[in-house]
């Protein structure tokens, strides 16, 4: 049987558009996953996930943490303990200033201010992670762990490979 | 009678090829909606883990929290509660920790959003336009972005192709409860959704001018009614909630507004949009970076193509009353209220004109659909014709 290209363009044309579109939509279809990979990160590290169980059995519910946004929301979801930054910021008042005070807790303070700042916010606890960076609002930045070690004004409580749980003096 | 057996399979699918089509359509939402089932820690961007905070307390309890746990406390939980009771009942009849529970629950987003697409292309286009757009639900990034990370927008922006298919098939009392539902699950979607559904009552009630000149005759039809009574229901939940939570009704005065969250220009093509037609060094320059623009690269390549190429198409059709009016007033409605919440510096607000992109895509997705089915459909009905 001969096939004629001109009586049958049509079904040509549909054959060949569905082609297209299968494997132009397979190519979208990939790189939207692949897209989507970087969203799906859990970000919190192993040890800090198993530092969860030492919040639950250690503190109360609702007592309150220096951490930041992965952190904070973590433990808001995991332990019902609260952090000084993360959360829905729609009616917090002065959000920024909160924002700004728990990036310099990490990154911009002495012992001593730290300290200030975190009784400021009645936060009992600090969570500090380790092995990564963490972002407060203000980019991702590596923690000076040293201010942490001074025993005047932070008291280690718990440690793993993932982070160090410290009491504010 | 091995080709009887055949004969009989083709006939099967000959007079279930919508409802195939439709098997392997979810099939893809679900693959691609999987990545969040992979092992390990749930995802924390997007804040997933605030309203698991809320969820736990309500299992643990049995009192949905008032009393936020954002920001050291102490501060009016004022997110609407529908996503949040969702999952903690999930949660309860399943006996799943909620963070599995939300994860799960996103395979049901992928089902009911492939689903939602399906049913309301096909309400205003035919079968071929509902399976193509079950299919391209799934081809867009930002839409992916936002609907497989286990969030309240998640389930928002896949109940809204459903919420709207209730409305143009003129399901009454399920468009409301589903518009309802919907708002209280949140808060921008059902922003999105009262856009829409004002900017299809604002076209339809135009379109009808001239047979119905009388104002009052007109928006007593059915369609605006119902579209009134659903976009009264949107804006009444949301501030009756607010109002429930924070005792007054200063919705711009939350920090979202107040800080224009998201609310930067968004970028259309690689010249950038401020710059016009300057910023593109030869006319060559501006369309050969159409295809794989950065918005276009976000909305999904293949839906963009074929939606930007329909728009024109369903408008000229339209204007030459060559297609069903109502399908393709709500289409351009659709689409156009979409590139108003994109682009809502142009009204004042600048808030979310980024996080809006990913509701375009719903627009995008289904006229991407309507072009597709409409080349189709062409070429069928010429292929009938040859044959006789």
């Amino acid at each position: 049987m001969r096939l004629s290209a001109r009586k049958y363009r049509f079904h040509f044309l549909v054959i060949i558009f569905l082609i297209a579109l299968a494997l132009f939509g397979w190519q979208e279809l990939e790189r939207s996953r692949s897209t989507v990979t970087h969203w799906l990160a859990p970000v919190i590290n192993d040890g800090e996930i198993a530092a969860f169980d030492w919040v639950k059995a250690n503190t109360a519910k609702r007592d309150v943490f220096m951490a930041c946004i992965f952190e904070g929301e973590s433990l808001m979801g995991t332990t019902l303990r609260e952090s000084v930054e993360g959360g829905d910021w729609a009616v917090v008042p002065n959000v920024i200033d909160q924002m700004a005070a728990a990036d310099k807790f990490f990154f911009d303070s002495s012992g001593a201010e730290a300290a200030s700042i975190a009784k400021r916010y009645n936060a009992k606890y600090a969570w500090v992670t380790k092995g990564r960076q963490i972002f407060c609002g203000y980019g991702w930045k590596d923690i000076p762990y040293q201010k942490f070690e001074d025993p005047v004004y932070f008291k280690k409580l718990f440690e793993n490979d993932g982070v160090v749980i410290y009491g504010i003096n | 009678m091995a080709s009887i057996e055949l004969r009989k399979i083709i006939g099967l699918l000959r007079t279930n090829w919508v409802l195939l089509g439709l098997i392997v359509a979810l099939a893809v939402a679900v693959y691609a909606h999987s990545g969040v089932l992979r092992p390990g820690w749930m995802p924390t961007f997007g804040n997933s883990f605030i309203h698991i905070a809320s969820e736990r307390e309500t299992l643990e309890t049995g009192h949905y929290p008032m009393n936020d746990f954002s920001y050291g406390g102490n501060v009016p939980n004022l997110y609407v509660p529908g996503y949040r009771m969702f999952i903690a009942e999930f949660s309860a009849l399943t006996g799943l920790d909620p963070t599995y529970s939300s994860q799960l629950a996103v395979m049901f987003y992928a089902l009911l959003l492939a689903g939602g697409f399906f049913l309301l292309a096909r309400a205003l286009w035919g079968d071929i336009a509902g399976l193509f757009a079950a299919f391209f639900a799934s081809l867009s990034p930002e839409l992916l972005i936002y609907n497989i990370r286990p969030l309240p927008q998640s389930l928002g922006m896949s109940l809204i192709p459903v919420t709207l298919w209730l409305l143009v098939t003129n399901r009454t009392k399920a468009a409301l409860l589903c518009t309802l539902f919907l708002s209280l699950v949140h808060q921008e979607s059902a922003v999105f959704l009262a856009g829409v559904i004002a900017a299809y009552a604002a076209v339809l009630l135009i379109w009808r001018a001239r047979s119905l000149p009388d104002l009052r005759k007109r928006l007593g039809l059915p369609q605006i009614r119902l579209a009134a009574a659903c976009f009264g229901i949107a804006v009444a939940t949301y501030f009756l909630w607010h109002f429930f939570v924070m005792g007054n009704f200063a919705i711009t005065d939350i920090a979202q507004f107040r800080y224009h969250e998201s609310g930067d220009q968004v970028q259309w093509f690689t010249c950038q949009y401020a710059d016009g037609i300057k910023g593109c060094t030869t006319v060559a320059d501006f369309f050969t970076k159409v295809y794989g623009s950065p918005m276009f690269d976000r909305l999904g390549n293949v839906n963009s193509v074929l939606a930007f190429a329909g728009v024109p198409i369903l408008a000229w059709l339209l204007i030459r009353r060559r297609t069903r009016a109502i399908a393709a007033l709500f289409g351009l409605a659709f689409f156009g209220a979409a590139l108003l919440a994109v682009e809502n510096n142009l009204l004042g607000f600048a808030a979310f004109t980024d996080r809006f992109v990913a509701y375009m895509a719903e627009p995008v997705a289904l006229l991407a659909a309507f072009t597709a089915a409409l080349f189709i459909a062409s070429c069928l009905r010429r292929m009938r014709e040859r044959a006789r």
